[in-house]
């Protein structure tokens, strides 16, 4: 089969990217899901993912999750660029309206996770320095943290309070008017 | 939040909302490190750029008043602040003052006792956030007069988080005796007024529209009565002119000066009718002449379909929030906010009590980002 392939098939195999998570679990993606990843983007560039791309920072689990999303946006970008000259300005609109609908979707339905997993997304995402998920992750947090007092925040993300009661004092006299 | 390293911990604080400054402040007060990534110096800058330098709407103020009580100190005019954040004021209402003007995080009042007479104009610079409020030496009243009140640092400044700095106030004299036009201009650096204006007047509007004037480009843009002229006050050329509208239909309505979103000046007209919600125009100046100016129609927002049914008689267009570019209305429902690009339409809850009952009859807009 391999050797019976189409050249564009054979273009498709060059540009598989092994990933290697940090307890040693293999990936095999393409270089278009890859390089959503700009720490990936430029190790392609420098021609040293011969052999795969070790992650010490990430872990199977975590990467699986990663692909998962690069996978669906990398989909997305290409579909925009492929789509603009096949259809008219009409369908176009309708399409993309439709690809940007589901990847919100797919979005949502993405973030639906614990919080450690979401902290590790978020590492994961600075890491690799994907932006999409980054802000993504963060948004997430920081939507959760919205309207919540200090207490609330400190036990939904395990924070201990180091403020001394006079530092605390002098915050809520300064803003008085956002804690009432 | 403690496997996040201080950069991730500040990426998420990014993100909270700009018209919710109370989520910034009270995540200042979870630990040592988000209160020191909260009110680092760097941060303010950050948070501005994140969100692209747009000021949310805090809140409107109000101006009401209470003809019909017997008691001389109600029928006072009232200045109060209704917020449309999270935001609240140490203070709502200021009793016996009139709204003048609110931009950069400040707001300009003018003090209405009885004993002041109608000789002298006593104004107060007020900040809602610090609560802070200055009075400024009395002026004597030369005629009609306009004010406005402007961050010192004119367009260098994004004006997002400056209210502590350095302020000026314009106030913009038609005189009656000698006839002529000038500018004072308040500084706190100086502490004092002085004079840098003055042209003979030849024009024959006599006094200014009750809307509040716009700042563009480091020009202040007055509207004078009947729509026949703008008063403009330049603050970098230090000059003051009367540009002529060259279309005369537009007296009669009720008219707010706006900014257009290509930086040109707007104009809002509505045609006041009893038991109607009448439609917006939205005019847009050409570019051009510096003493005569053309506008043309560059929209229409149709209130009969955007307003719920309840509300059967649109009184009067009331100001314009130059940031979040909406437009404030009065009606038989009380005061809206009409977003100009989305069309969105919201009601604004005003306690009626508070304002001593009569409907609003001039509104501001308070626009900043706060942090910490």
């Amino acid at each position: 089969m391999a050797s019976a392939g189409s050249g564009d098939e054979k273009a498709a195999a060059a540009a598989m990217i092994t990933l290697i998570s940090s307890d040693n679990e293999k990936f095999e993606v393409t270089e278009a899901t890859a390089t959503l990843s700009q720490t990936i983007r430029h190790m392609i560039e420098d021609g040293c993912t011969d052999g795969g791309v070790p992650l010490p920072n990430v872990t199977s689990k975590i990467l699986a999750r990663v692909i998962e999303y690069c996978k669906k946006h990398a989909t997305a970008a290409a579909g925009e660029e492929g789509s603009s000259s096949s259809f008219s300005d009409a369908a176009f609109l309708e399409v993309d309206r439709a690809f940007l609908e589901e990847l919100e979707e797919f979005d949502d339905a993405f973030l639906e996770v614990d919080r450690a997993t979401l902290f590790d997304l978020i590492l994961a995402a600075n890491y690799l320095d994907i932006k999409g998920l980054l802000n993504l992750t963060c948004q997430k947090v920081a939507d959760s943290v919205k309207g919540k007092t200090p207490e609330q925040i400190r036990e939904m993300y395990n924070i201990v309070n180091d403020l001394t009661p006079e530092e605390e004092a002098e915050i809520r006299r300064e803003t008085q008017w956002a804690f009432e | 939040m403690a496997a996040l390293p201080p950069e991730l911990v500040e990426e998420i604080l990014l993100r909270l909302p700009p018209d919710d400054p109370a989520s910034l402040f009270r995540a200042a007060l979870v630990c040592r490190l988000w209160r020191r990534l909260a009110s680092g110096t760097g941060f303010r800058r950050r948070f501005c750029e994140f969100h692209h330098h747009t000021a949310p709407v805090l809140g409107v103020l109000c101006q009401g008043q209470n003809h019909d009580s017997n008691n001389e100190q109600d029928r006072l005019p009232k200045a109060c602040f209704f917020s449309t954040s999270s935001f609240r004021p140490a203070r709502v209402d200021h009793h016996g003052c009139c709204v003048i003007d609110a931009r950069h995080g400040r707001v300009l009042l003018s003090r209405v006792t009885p004993k002041a007479g109608p000789w002298r104009i006593d104004l107060i610079v007020w900040d809602p956030t610090t609560d802070e409020q200055l009075e400024l030496p009395s002026l004597p009243i030369h005629g009609t007069w306009k004010a406005a009140v402007v961050c010192a640092a004119g367009s260098s400044c994004d004006h997002i988080d400056c209210h502590r700095g350095s302020f000026l106030v314009v106030v913009v004299f038609i005189g009656i005796e000698p006839r002529r036009m000038f500018t004072l201009v308040y500084a706190s650096d100086a502490r004092a007024w002085s004079e840098v204006a003055s042209v003979e007047r030849q024009y024959l509007c006599d006094y200014f529209e009750i809307a509040p004037g716009v700042l563009l480009a480091d020009a202040f843009y007055f509207l004078a009565c009947h729509s026949n002229g703008i008063v403009k006050y330049d603050m970098v050329t230090r000059k003051i002119s009367m540009i002529n509208l060259m279309i005369c239909n537009f007296s009669h309505q009720n008219n707010v000066l706006m900014t257009m979103e290509d930086g040109r000046l707007g104009l809002a007209t509505m045609k006041a009718v009893r038991n109607r919600c009448q439609p917006i125009h939205l005019w847009s100046m050409e570019v051009g002449s510096d003493t005569d100016a053309r506008f043309v129609l560059s929209g229409v927002i149709d209130l009969e379909k955007l307003l719920p049914i309840k509300v059967f008689e649109v009184f009067r267009v009331n100001g314009f929030a130059d940031g979040a570019r909406v437009l404030f209305i009065s009606t038989t429902d009380g005061l809206y906010s009409i977003d100009i690009k989305s069309e969105q339409v919201k009601k604004i809850d005003l306690n009626s009590y508070l304002l001593g009952g009569n409907p609003v009859y001039r509104s501001n807009a308070l626009e900043h980002i706060i942090c910490y």
